[in-house]
């Protein structure tokens, strides 16, 4: 049987070289930083690319946070993005250079919180009035509401009052399946987690009966779908 | 740096669970069997998944129309009607070959997924 082909692995788009060494990846292999397409990427060469276990997301997490440390902004690529070789690569930035860049400012100097909200029942969403309508109009209606909702989460407009300009950026996912609702991704100024933090737990009395958790920092992951 | 350490129901873990397990799910590569049967299935899915895309883009189109005010109550109703049994029909048709609404999806690599 005939060995696999090394392919490129890549983990992440930095804004610059990392301050430290590139060390090692998830698969222990070394780690290269490139210049490609007026990029600069962190990849590692591997045959087969890491199976998605809780283990191996940690390590490549691990990996991430050692080299952002030294760096202004670093957008992780989703796990398990393999490409052939560098020209591969440099020819799938070179397509997405404009939005990748775009990107890589969004979350210079930032870091991500992640907040969830549990409860039994969602918020009651805002009613869009409809004239005379029949089956086919209430459809649409309600379609729209569904539209609105998915990308809203009004549970959490007491805490957004005070979290106030901390928040850069929010990414918001419904699930509505209780007690899981909701998941909530803000993009804050690295170090402003504590206060973060603080305005969270000072909010919890305002957002019942719904109740918010917080993790973080991590890093910008939910800001990074360019770089998936 | 970590937040203060969170308590959490067994029930919101369990529902936290279940929502990762779902979405790592949809995340799957998607893998072709030979099996008869499930080339059926495949391709009903990918079908499926064509006209629901094609379902949503109208019913996207319409809401804007319908905000806009460039459809007349009649045409809205007549829309709505279409775009309520097109759905119908493509979960009927997913049901019959034990398709969830979460299957009709396709990963399209760096573009992310299609729905």
């Amino acid at each position: 049987m005939t060995p696999l082909t090394p392919r490129v692995y890549l983990y992440a788009l930095l804004s610059g070289p990392p301050a430290c060494e590139a060390g090692i990846g998830v698969c222990a292999e070394p780690l290269r930083v490139v210049a490609v397409a007026g990029l600069v990427a962190l990849v590692g060469d591997v045959a087969e690319p890491p199976a998605p276990t809780a283990i191996t997301l940690r390590a490549q997490d691990t990996v991430l946070r050692r080299l952002s440390a030294g760096i202004d902004a670093i957008l992780p690529a989703r796990f398990g993005t393999l490409v052939e070789n560098d020209t591969a690569l440099a020819e799938a930035l070179d397509r997405r250079r404009p939005e990748l860049a775009r990107a890589l400012e969004r979350v210079a100097g930032c870091e991500q919180m992640t907040l969830r909200v549990w409860g039994e029942c969602a918020a009651a969403a805002p009613h869009f009035e409809v004239a005379g309508g029949g089956p086919g109009t209430r459809y649409l209606a309600g379609r729209r509401r569904l539209h609105e909702r998915a990308s809203r989460v009004p549970e959490l407009e007491p805490l957004r009052q005070r979290l106030g300009d901390l928040v850069r950026e929010e990414r918001a996912e419904r699930h509505d399946r209780p007690p899981l609702l909701a998941t909530v991704q803000h993009l804050v100024e690295r170090g402003a987690g504590g206060r973060y933090v603080d305005a969270v737990h000072a909010a919890r009395e305002a957002v019942a009966p719904w109740r918010v958790s917080v993790s973080g920092p991590w890093l910008p992951y939910a800001f990074g779908e360019e770089a998936a | 740096m970590s937040a203060r350490r969170p308590v959490f129901e067994v029930r919101e873990l369990e529902s936290l669970r279940a929502e990762l397990e779902r979405q790592a799910a949809l995340a799957a590569a998607p893998r072709w069997n030979a099996d008869p049967e499930d080339v059926q299935r495949s391709v009903a899915r990918l079908v499926l998944t064509l006209v629901e895309f094609i379902r949503q883009l109208l019913e996207r189109q319409a809401i804007r129309r319908m905000e806009g005010g460039t459809l007349s109550p009649e045409e809205t109703e007549a829309v709505g009607v279409a775009l309520m049994r097109l759905e119908e029909t493509v979960r009927d048709i997913a049901s019959r070959f034990g398709l969830e609404p979460d299957d009709l999806n396709v990963d399209l690599g760096p573009l992310g997924r299609l729905l």
